[in-house]
């Protein structure tokens, strides 16, 4: 188990993140720190989710975010770093 | 003319552009059921020149739906109203996500200022529906409807199908404002790679022609994503014997002499003898189920696997495989022909022929005893030449259905694989006859599940589709009476269900009924049965205690399947 950090932009509306965070609840895995920024686009925000799991389960996370039609792009970082939010 | 359509304007309500806008989508067929939320709705609705099928339970709406998507491919509408009407729907709209069924489905919503108030038949159906659906949307605005719609159309029948939400609330439907009359362009929608890495292809195209022991291990995609003739052409060419999942059967032609039939918890011995036993899986449209793959840890051990799918997320989710390819199988398979490998597995194809030989799926029909409901399916597959469409309900006669019932082509055979929805068949065959009037439909379905939408036959009854309703009637839940018997020591907790007189209930609703209890009337029934241009109900009286094999127990590799009778 390592600290994992998902990095996305998506479309933010009022059920988009019911949908992002349901990805991690069904499969049983806490969140620890999130943070959403509105970019500079409309209803386009970044957002950074980080949790505690192993590799393969991130991998399964990130592809599950990936195929919600709200997420534009998701990036893996493995750890969290604070300069970048 | 297009532009001057374009910018040419209206003035109308938001349910009139509901209804305005999927008559420009294509939309020609809807089932649903009518409630105060969703009343602009109907109101535009009437005389609209939309066909609109009134079921008698909201569910049988949507399962219905489901039928019409999968017998047609094409996306299936639903419409319901508020509360009650949007949470009868949930389960066909998790039925239609676990199977990739393409559906719109449209709730009507308490009005705008009152959502969030607990106000009188208000439910969060976007909350409850987010995990089942594969996106939805609530209208803020009328001016947002047409796009809506279009996007829900779209996001439903694109990449991998699944159901798509638009809850509309009673304001916003009831709002006049000005539209535009042509269609909105959609908005961005994610879009399934399916640009194909040649290395990758010609890497896979190696593998295949190296291997001894090759199998193919196919599945939904290939049915929804139209690839059967590639499939049968890439087999033909390349001599891998073929098997198959629930959800794919249809999809290769089952008289085939290289398909083995079904494989997993209930599939034939060959089958499954034989993705034990491969050195190369090639897993097409599939998503490695639970009960295909039994003991993971031992699912198909020595075999090198290739996974095509159109979902990324499907890749490596259960089984680590050793290629995989995001791409629509169609499109796959049509560059693996070009040209196909032809891998040496002449003492492989005997294998596998032998083994299907040695242990075909049987039954033992005794001339005076007991009617076997494996005999009825058989007989019914045989008088239909499996040219007929096929719904089943879920239990022990799905799977004696998935057996005997040899359907030839593909969305012919539709049944509730992923979520095992007791109800689903009957709506879904109410649907698929709805999509194809010219079609015989029959919906084999067990005692127990046509009681969970039995009031379906006043639709049938008052619209006359001609559905054709056999009941495998074994007066059980009988698949639960299977497990019972074989792993909890032959206790029958609640397992043994009544029902009513099945003839006498259809004839109530003035639809035609019969009964078979012997296998002369068997065949005389479904004769009769075929021949009535109405629905029927045949009440099939069989033998209670028959149970389905081969069985690979839970918790054991394919290979250890279970051919015949249990000690209880
Ligand atoms: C809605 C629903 N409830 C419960 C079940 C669990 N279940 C699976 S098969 C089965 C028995 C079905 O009985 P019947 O329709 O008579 O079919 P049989 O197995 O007897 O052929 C039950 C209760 C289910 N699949 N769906
Ligand atoms: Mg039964």
């Amino acid at each position: 188990m390592n600290e994992q950090t998902i990095q996305m932009m998506v479309v933010n509306h009022p059920a988009t993140f019911l949908r992002i965070l349901g990805v991690y609840s069904r499969r049983g895995i806490q969140i620890d720190r999130m943070s959403i920024n509105r970019a500079d686009q409309q209803h386009l925000s970044n957002v950074r989710i980080t949790v505690q799991c192993d590799s393969s389960m991130i991998d399964h996370l990130s592809k599950q975010l990936a195929k919600q039609v709200d997420v534009i792009s998701v990036f893996k970082c493995s750890t969290y770093d604070k300069n970048n939010v | 003319m297009e532009q001057s359509k374009s910018v040419a304007n209206m003035e109308m309500t938001g349910a009139k552009k509901v209804i305005e806008t999927l008559k420009q989508l294509g939309v020609d067929t809807v089932f649903g059921y009518p409630g105060g939320a969703i009343l602009p709705i109907y109101d535009a609705l009437y005389q609209s020149g939309i066909r609109h099928i009134l079921t008698r339970h909201e569910q049988a709406a949507i399962h219905a739906a489901e039928g019409y998507a999968k017998s047609t491919g094409r996306v299936g509408t639903v419409i319901a109203t508020s509360g009650p009407g949007a949470t009868n729907l949930v389960t066909g709209i998790a039925d239609a996500y676990m199977d990739s069924v393409p559906l719109v489905v449209i709730t009507g919503q308490v009005a705008s200022p009152f959502i969030g108030t607990d106000a009188f038949q208000e439910v969060d159906v976007i909350g409850i529906t987010a995990p089942v659906t594969k996106y939805s949307f609530q209208a803020r605005t009328p001016e947002e409807l047409p796009s809506l719609l279009a996007e829900a159309y779209q996001i439903a029948s694109t990449g991998r199908p699944g159901p798509v939400l638009i809850d509309i609330p009673k304001d916003i439907a009831s709002t006049h404002c000005m539209y535009q009359t042509s269609l909105p362009a959609t908005k961005r929608i994610k879009q399934a790679i399916s640009e194909i890495d040649t290395d990758q292809m010609e890497a896979i195209r190696q593998t295949i022609s190296q291997a001894k022991r090759p199998l193919l291990y196919i599945g939904g995609g290939i049915v929804s994503g139209n690839a059967s003739e590639e499939l049968l052409r890439f087999v033909k060419e390349t001599g891998i014997p073929v098997c198959s999942t629930l959800m794919g059967l249809g999809a290769y032609p089952p008289d085939e002499p290289l398909f083995l039939g079904m494989l997993g918890m209930h599939g034939t011995y060959a089958a499954n003898m034989a993705v034990y036993h491969c050195d190369l899986l090639l897993a097409f449209g599939v998503r490695f189920d639970d009960r295909v793959t039994g003991k993971l840890e031992r699912f198909s051990p020595q075999s090198t696997k290739i996974h095509i799918d159109i979902d990324p997320s499907e890749l490596s989710k259960i089984v680590p495989v050793d290629y995989s390819l995001v791409c629509d199988v169609k499109t796959a398979l049509q560059a693996l022909l070009l040209p196909s490998p032809t891998p040496d597995c002449e003492e492989w194809r005997m294998q596998v022929q032998q083994w299907a030989q040695e242990y075909p799926l049987a039954y033992d029909q005794d001339q005076e005893g007991a009617l076997k409901p494996q005999f009825v399916i058989d007989l019914l597959s045989k008088i239909t030449n499996g040219n007929a469409i096929v719904t089943t309900e879920v239990g022990q006669h799905q799977m004696w259905a998935a057996h005997f019932y040899r359907a030839k082509k593909p969305r012919t055979f539709l049944t509730s694989g992923g979520l095992g929805t007791m109800g689903f068949g009957f709506p879904a065959a109410i649907g698929a006859q709805i999509a194809k009037p010219e079609s015989t439909v029959v919906c084999i379905a067990g005692d127990a599940s046509f009681q969970m939408n039995i009031q379906e036959l006043q639709t049938i009854a008052e619209l006359d589709i001609p559905v054709k309703v056999f009941i495998i009637n074994n007066r059980f839940l009988g698949m639960v009476r299977q497990w019972q018997e074989m792993f909890y020591e032959n206790r029958l907790s609640e397992s043994q269900i009544g029902g009513p007189d099945f003839v006498k209930v259809a004839e109530a609703f003035r639809v035609k009924g019969l009964r078979a209890e012997t296998m002369a009337d068997a065949e005389l029934v479904i004769q009769e049965a075929l021949a009535h241009p109405g629905p029927v109900v045949v009440d099939f009286l069989v033998e209670e205690s028959e149970n389905v094999f081969p069985m690979v127990p839970p918790g054991k590799a394919n290979s250890e399947l279970i051919m015949k009778g249990w000690g209880g």
